[in-house]
């Protein structure tokens, strides 16, 4: 079954999502944004890595997003799982552990 | 350098102060934690805090200036792990490795100092005759 009509769907492909990375990923997330999608499925399976910079661009697309924007992350390393832990960001972006899981979030 | 009659692993890499060699940084921290068979829970907030504050020489301490070097020291020891990143660019502001600020959740920067504070157990910050030196100390269980 295909991802609801209405839920977009953004699958990183940076492996680290680091200060390096950061710039050419956020022009990545203002194309994204153009579309102003209001329910994100962020698929971060094939990044190891994410930093505070790498942290940063995503609270930006939350924000782009509105106060009716909603993000479920699915795929998320350890690592990764650890920072969102630490900077307290899992109440804003949720953590699943499936696309599935992810998309029945973003139903609610 | 380390004490002979100590059981410890030691190892020191030196990069160009660019935000790309600071990935060969975590590699190297990582080769260093896997040699001495650090857990990986501990590995996890060593590489976090590590590349935030080699980020931070980067983007900060070199700012405006080419050609800086950082050099990164891993020990591991029984009972804890040391990084020391030394650099010979701007220092830091004082204070700001002691110091906790609460952080706007929303802010798109500045959690770089609060999760090194977070990942590690101990923050020391020095800075003389132009060489700065910022040691992470992180206590291993078990």
């Amino acid at each position: 079954m295909g991802t609801p009509e209405d839920i977009q769907v953004l699958a990183v492909q940076h492996r680290r999502l680091d200060a390096a990375a950061a710039p050419e990923f956020k022009q990545e997330v203002e194309v994204f944004a153009a579309d102003q999608p209001t329910r994100v499925l962020l698929d971060l399976s094939s990044v190891e890595f994410v930093d505070s910079t790498g942290l940063g661009v995503l609270v930006s697309l939350l924000k782009k997003m509105g106060a009716n924007g909603r993000i479920a992350v699915f795929g998320a390393a350890p690592s990764v799982h650890r920072l969102f832990q630490i900077t307290r960001l899992e109440s804003l972006f949720r953590l699943c552990t499936t696309r599935a899981e992810a998309e029945n979030v973003l139903s609610e | 350098m380390c004490s002979p009659s100590e059981s410890a692993i030691c190892r020191t890499l030196v990069v160009t102060a660019e935000l790309l060699a600071v990935r060969e940084l975590a590699v190297f921290l990582r080769e260093v934690c896997a040699e001495a068979q650090v857990g990986d829970c501990e590995v996890l907030d060593l590489e976090l805090a590590m590349v935030e504050a080699a980020t931070n020489v980067v983007e900060h301490g070199y700012r405006d200036r080419e050609g800086g070097a950082v050099a990164l020291q891993v020990c591991v020891r029984p009972g804890g792990v040391t990084l020391t990143l030394t650099d010979t660019g701007k220092p830091a502001p004082e204070g700001v490795f002691s110091n906790r600020t609460a952080l706007d959740m929303t802010a798109l920067s500045g959690r770089g100092i609060s999760i090194i504070q977070a990942c590690v157990d101990g923050v020391e910050y020095t800075s003389r005759a132009g060489c700065n030196r910022l040691t992470l100390h992180k206590t291993l269980s078990g």
